[in-house]
């Protein structure tokens, strides 16, 4: 019913216009197949939980001018404004914020002989008062914050007897027992655990260590200084608009630049990501409609020049609906062809890409998915050429063209 | 005889106006979506400096101590210089040109009481950088020679700096407030935004350009702030200035202008022997502990300026390309089938196989050339959509001549490629076949 066999014998005749369709189908199918994926896994990275409020936080840095500044006494003041201002949660004055790309990272050892012999662990370094986790909106999965009486306000290399670390850093430094009570070494000073976080983004979103974070009670008294505010859900856009002024009224003496939401500063991050799944789109979009265009065109040409036949076939006693399918037959033939070295290529270019780039291999279910959408863009392309042909009159076979 | 070829193809192109629209826009496609991403590709990997990217080398010395390295170097080697490794290797009388480089910024305060203070990307060097990376000046030059020992409060700045402080006009011998400290303006330099920022590549490879330059001497004295990266493996507190300056933390950078083999073998000599000399006082602890020097273009490389998503998407838009040709070759064949009869009759009339050839090609390639011109118009769309996905790509979002010129000739020559196999299958065609009624 289907007349593979006849359908075959005439793909035969026109060897390399088939050929043509199916490589351009395998390539295609490589293509989407590959870039689907990418662009997947680059959406699963940026829509990662971070384990902040990330609408509530607004993000700015403080430059002191001159070296009269007075630091602490400025960093005290202006935290306790912020503080007071209505709409505000919380806000710390903080040596550097999740999600923005810059910070300082330290390794992190369980020992000092571990230490010594490299067994460390790269991390983020938060240091910030006693309000840091509140205004970070972090939950803890162990232990209890530190006081504002541990804090010290320092110029100097910190040290500190307390520190508290994310639940992904406690899983590397201790697999299978409990972080809290434990002691680790930062190199110059030893610290307990007082603290688990449950989980906590740091600075750098394309780093392996990006959820392995350290917090310290520390201020760093340097001329530059950034401050990081939580707000109410709804205050957001109206302080990030006000805060410059807000600090400048205050003390005039210093400049305040990049005020930014954390979602701003997230999204300027993870530019590249969003911005390669916006061309891959692109690509994707316009491959197929290439392809799907070349398919109407040589159907159309090749039902022009079967007109003589079809109307034979059709004097014959063919029914409209058997010239339809005859053409949708054909053309699910070639693209079953097209998919079946396609399947190849993508996967060989897959393992190009792995090999060569930072690239997860595509999970096997695009394949499937994959060949069905390339066959329902085959069978629609093909849907108005065949229309054509099965309008071609019997009366056509009788004609000298 | 062209002539007459270009007519025959304009009457095809009028008789299949659907076929030939299908064809240019299947080159225009593929040639603008390559050429958007050839062209970022291509200026993102460009020699910033041709005249004497190959006279300029980056220094890197091996550093650290032992069981210390870079994972993020294919030889381990740090990207930066110690303050002190820097300075001693100031010393060196080999190198034609040399300068020490530390990216830093300050908080400039204009004089009027309106205009509020603003931050200002710098960078600490001595007085050869100018004229070892060609930076034009438009008044005044680069501070004295003894100043990059005895340091003075001397500052150069950028055109963009000086149009917004100075309206434009020559400010040499005036005075900025940087920080709270005046210093004396000693020249303004041309605006010079090399894309990538080769000379410094450790933030954003694309970001601007520093506005303000200052003497690298002034560094103990003003306590400079680094803007960059600052790598330390030493479990050494660090509680003054001073501390870091003498620490084994990497922060700084070190170019020379190195013009003979011969010079740079020397100065290879000389490195290796201060590294001798270190490990003699106990430092460079490493068995790695060498020297390196990089060329302006192997320093790219060495950093991998051209990322890997355009790396992926020249291969990407390269399948794209061959796509749209193979389209391109499927509709040709059905077209120059459709004429088959017509050639038949030429044949007989006593064209020449070769003649019918080479008409056919004529076919392709005033296809090819329109598609083409589609595909750079398309292509400057692109560009522009790029432009708007990434923000620091400014610099990399024009097409040169050199593109437009490689553009039109991909075009043209994949076209023809295109239409060699069908035109050869037409000219082959016997005429009495198609002499008979269908």
């Amino acid at each position: 019913m289907f007349e593979i066999r006849p359908i075959l014998s005439a793909l035969s005749r026109h060897k390399s216009s088939t050929l043509l369709i199916v490589i351009q189908i395998a390539i295609t199918f490589a293509v989407v197949i590959n870039a689907i994926s990418i662009i997947q896994q680059r959406i699963a990275l940026m829509n990662r939980d971070s384990g902040l409020p990330e609408g509530q936080l607004i993000t700015l840095n403080v430059n002191a001018i001159g070296e009269d500044y007075k630091l602490e006494q400025n960093i005290r003041a202006d935290i306790e404004l912020l503080r007071a201002t209505p709409g505000v949660i919380d806000a710390v004055a903080i040596n550097q914020v999740p999600l923005t790309g810059n910070g300082d990272s330290r390794v992190i050892a369980t020992s000092e002989e571990n230490f010594k012999n490299q067994v460390v662990f790269p991390s983020g370094f938060f240091a910030g008062d006693s309000h840091t986790l509140n205004t970070l909106g972090v939950e803890l999965s162990a232990g209890k914050n530190y006081s504002e009486e541990q804090v010290q306000y320092t110029m100097q290399s910190e040290k500190t007897s307390s520190i508290i670390i994310t639940q992904s850093l406690a899983d590397k430094l201790f697999p299978d027992q409990p972080a809290l009570g434990k002691q680790v070494y930062l190199g110059d000073f030893h610290a307990t655990v007082i603290a688990v976080i449950k989980k906590m983004s740091g600075p750098w979103v394309h780093f392996d260590f990006n959820e392995e974070n350290v917090i310290v009670p520390v201020v760093q008294l340097s001329n530059f200084k950034r401050i990081l505010i939580r707000t109410e859900a709804n205050a957001v856009s109206e302080l990030a608009g006000n805060v410059e002024k807000l600090l400048l009224d205050r003390n005039p003496n210093r400049v305040i630049t990049s005020v930014r939401t954390l979602k701003e500063a997230k999204s300027r991050s993870y530019s590249s990501d969003n911005a390669m799944t916006k061309i891959l789109w692109v690509v994707i979009a316009l491959l197929i409609s290439i392809t799907a265009l070349g398919i109407v065109g040589i159907v159309s040409f090749n039902v022009n020049q079967r007109t003589r036949q079809i109307g034979t076939r059709r004097a014959l006693g063919a029914t409209r609906a058997a010239i339809q399918r005859y053409f949708l037959t054909e053309n699910l033939l070639i693209t079953s062809f097209g998919l079946f070295l396609g399947t190849l290529v993508a996967i060989s270019f897959n393992h190009y890409l792995v090999q060569s780039f930072a690239i997860t291999p595509f999970n096997w279910l695009y394949l499937p998915a994959g060949m069905l959408i390339m066959l329902c863009i085959g069978l629609l392309s093909v849907w108005i050429p065949a229309q054509k042909a099965a309008s071609v009159s019997p009366a056509v076979a009788t004609q000298n063209v | 005889m062209i002539y007459y070829y270009l007519k025959l193809s304009w009457l095809s192109i009028k008789r299949t106006p659907m076929l030939t629209a299908l064809m240019i826009i299947a080159i225009g496609l593929g040639i603008g979506v390559s050429m958007t991403v050839l062209t970022v590709n291509y200026l993102m990997g460009k020699d910033p400096i041709p005249e004497k990217s190959s006279q300029l080398y980056h220094v890197q010395l091996f550093t650290f101590g032992k069981g210390h390295g870079n994972d993020q170097t294919p030889d381990s080697f740090p990207l930066q210089l110690t303050y002190q490794d820097n300075n001693n290797i100031k010393q060196s009388t080999i190198p034609v040109r040399k300068t020490r480089s530390l990216g830093t910024g300050f908080s400039v305060i204009p004089d009027s009481p309106e205009q509020n203070p603003f931050m200002e990307s710098a960078r600490a060097v001595d007085s050869d950088f100018f004229t070892l990376f060609n930076v034009p000046f438009i008044f005044g030059s680069s501070w004295d020679k003894t100043i990059d020992s005895q340091p003075e409060n001397v500052v150069i700045i950028a055109k963009e700096l000086n149009d917004q402080l100075f309206k434009g006009e020559n400010s040499v011998g005036q005075q900025i407030n940087l920080n709270q400290t005046r210093y004396t303006i000693v020249g303004v330099t041309d605006s010079w935004q090399p894309a990538p920022r080769f000379y410094d590549l450790n933030n954003d490879n694309f970001n601007e350009s520093a506005l303000i330059f200052v003497p690298f001497s002034l560094i103990p004295r003003h306590e400079y702030p680094s803007w960059g990266n600052n790598r330390g493996w030493e479990s050494k507190p660090i509680n003054t200035y001073q501390d870091k300056l003498n620490s084994e933390i990497m922060w700084t950078q070190h170019w020379v202008e190195l013009t003979s083999d011969e010079q740079k073998h020397q100065y290879q000599q000389w490195l290796n022997g201060y590294i001798e000399e270190q490990k003699r006082n106990g430092r460079f602890t490493h068995e790695k502990a060498g020297a390196s020097l990089k060329n302006v273009i192997q320093w790219m490389e060495y950093n991998d300026v051209v990322s890997d998503d355009n790396s992926i998407l020249v291969g990407l838009s390269f399948m794209f390309l061959v796509v749209c040709l193979i389209n391109t070759i499927g509709l040709l064949l059905a077209k120059f089938l459709r004429r088959a009869p017509e050639v038949g009759v030429r044949r007989a009339l006593g064209a020449s196989r070769a003649q019918i050839f080479i008409q056919h090609l004529v076919d392709v390639g005033l296809i090819g050339l329109i598609g083409g011109l589609t595909g750079l118009a398309l292509g400057q769309l692109g560009l522009l959509g790029v432009k708007a996905l990434y923000s620091n790509y400014n610099q990399l979002v024009y097409m040169d001549t050199t593109l437009i010129i490689m553009a039109i000739i991909i075009s043209l020559g994949s076209s023809v490629l295109a239409g060699l196999y069908p035109a050869w299958l037409i000219c082959k065609t016997s005429p009495s076949v198609y002499l008979k009624i269908q």
